[in-house]
């Protein structure tokens, strides 16, 4: 267990954002990867003044926000996140064509054993699990948005999720301080993709 | 027939279309991702990625020929204008749709129909996209060639009218010029 310890986020978004700063408070390094430098910009700034404002609560003593801040890199590369990472996280805009793309990247260049994960609603775990040559690491993820009252992480099973993949993920919300919740992902509650629209 | 007049542009559904061939706007290494990619694979069935595995990654900038599968379409042409994780470059587009239709031409191909190669998940402006792929059209077209009709299937209705605004500038200007 907790074989997890770099997780690589595309989007740098509030979502992308929020799972960052979840990730580093959980002691992870975090590869934040967003085209716009601008955003990638925010985020930075965003989890810097996160982590003053828990240093000023109490919440972590000084060095370690020091330490937290350092384990965190960002890039526009989606090569070099997915390489990097041990769990890759899709947290880009919701659309499923980007999903299905951003998928297809991580196959081609995650680890071996890296677990690849969507936090999007637009697109099932089972269908994009179907363009990767790991289904069996293939898994949802919905965290609570920041300022949310919920601490749950609730993991979305995919019919071909195996169960060392829902381990590390419940490790992962432990790790983060979130109390893990496995949702097996039905066909019938899954978002289906609308099969005839597409973008070129 | 002029060159200009084997070309047309439609509103809808690329996968629809009844060609002998549709291009796909593919990475070099033919995995069937999103967009164009995706709808392909949706409708053409899992035959079309599997002949593309058998064809493995090829050079950026160059097209591959696989079956349509289960497309009205006889054939799909790849065109790879991009890594995957990368973006479509103006040489990457002119490139890969000049060999999309050399290669349409070299297997006795008649009809060919394209998308905004590059315009959607990759971001490539429709404009430029427009200019370069209608200027290798029409230097294709002045040549020998078995193809009489190229279309351009735009999704999107203001693709489409930057697609024939283009069109109109460059058709006068001639495929030579920059």
């Amino acid at each position: 267990m907790d074989r997890v310890q770099t997780i690589g986020i595309v989007g740098a978004g509030a979502k992308g954002r929020e799972i960052a700063r979840l990730a580093l408070l959980g002691g992870y390094r975090v590869i934040l990867e967003d085209m716009s430098e601008s955003r990638l910009t925010d985020s930075t700034a965003g989890i810097s003044a996160a982590l003053k404002t828990a240093v000023g609560r109490g919440e972590i003593d000084a060095r370690r926000a020091d330490t937290v801040s350092s384990n965190l890199s960002t890039t526009h590369s989606m090569d070099e996140v997915s390489r990097g990472a041990d769990l890759l996280i899709d947290a880009a805009p919701e659309e499923a064509e980007l999903q299905l793309e951003i998928f297809t990247i991580f196959d081609k260049f995650a680890k071996p054993e890296a677990i690849l994960a969507s936090t999007s609603d637009s697109i099932s775990i089972a269908d994009l699990a179907d363009i990767t040559s790991c289904t069996e690491r293939c898994v949802g993820l919905r965290v609570p948005e920041q300022g949310s009252q919920s601490k749950k992480l609730s993991i979305l099973r995919g019919p071909k999720t195996d169960d060392a993949t829902v381990q590390e993920c419940i490790a992962f919300a432990s790790r983060m301080g979130l109390e893990p919740c496995v949702v097996i992902e039905s066909s019938t509650d899954a978002a289906v993709i609308e099969r005839n629209s597409y973008r070129q | 027939m002029s060159a200009s007049d084997k070309i047309e542009f439609l509103q809808g559904d690329l996968t629809e279309m009844d060609t002998d061939a549709i291009v796909n706007a593919a990475n070099n290494d033919l995995k069937l991702g999103g967009g164009v990619a995706g709808a392909i694979r949706r409708k053409g069935g899992p035959q079309i990625q599997a002949e593309c595995d058998e064809i493995g990654t090829i050079p950026l900038g160059g097209a591959a020929i696989t079956s349509g599968g289960k497309l009205k379409a006889r054939h799909v042409i790849h065109a790879a204008s991009m890594e995957l994780g990368g973006r479509t470059s103006a040489l990457t587009l002119r490139s890969s749709t000049a060999h999309s239709l050399r290669i349409a031409a070299q297997n006795g191909l008649k009809t060919i129909a394209f998308p905004a190669v590059g315009t959607g998940i990759a971001e490539f402006p429709v404009r430029e996209c427009a200019e370069i792929m209608l200027r290798e059209c029409l230097r294709h077209l002045d040549g020998e060639t078995t193809i009489e009709k190229i279309y351009f299937v735009l999704y999107d209705p203001r693709a489409l009218a930057e697609f024939q605004e283009v069109y109109a500038e460059v058709r006068g200007k001639g495929a030579s010029a920059k």
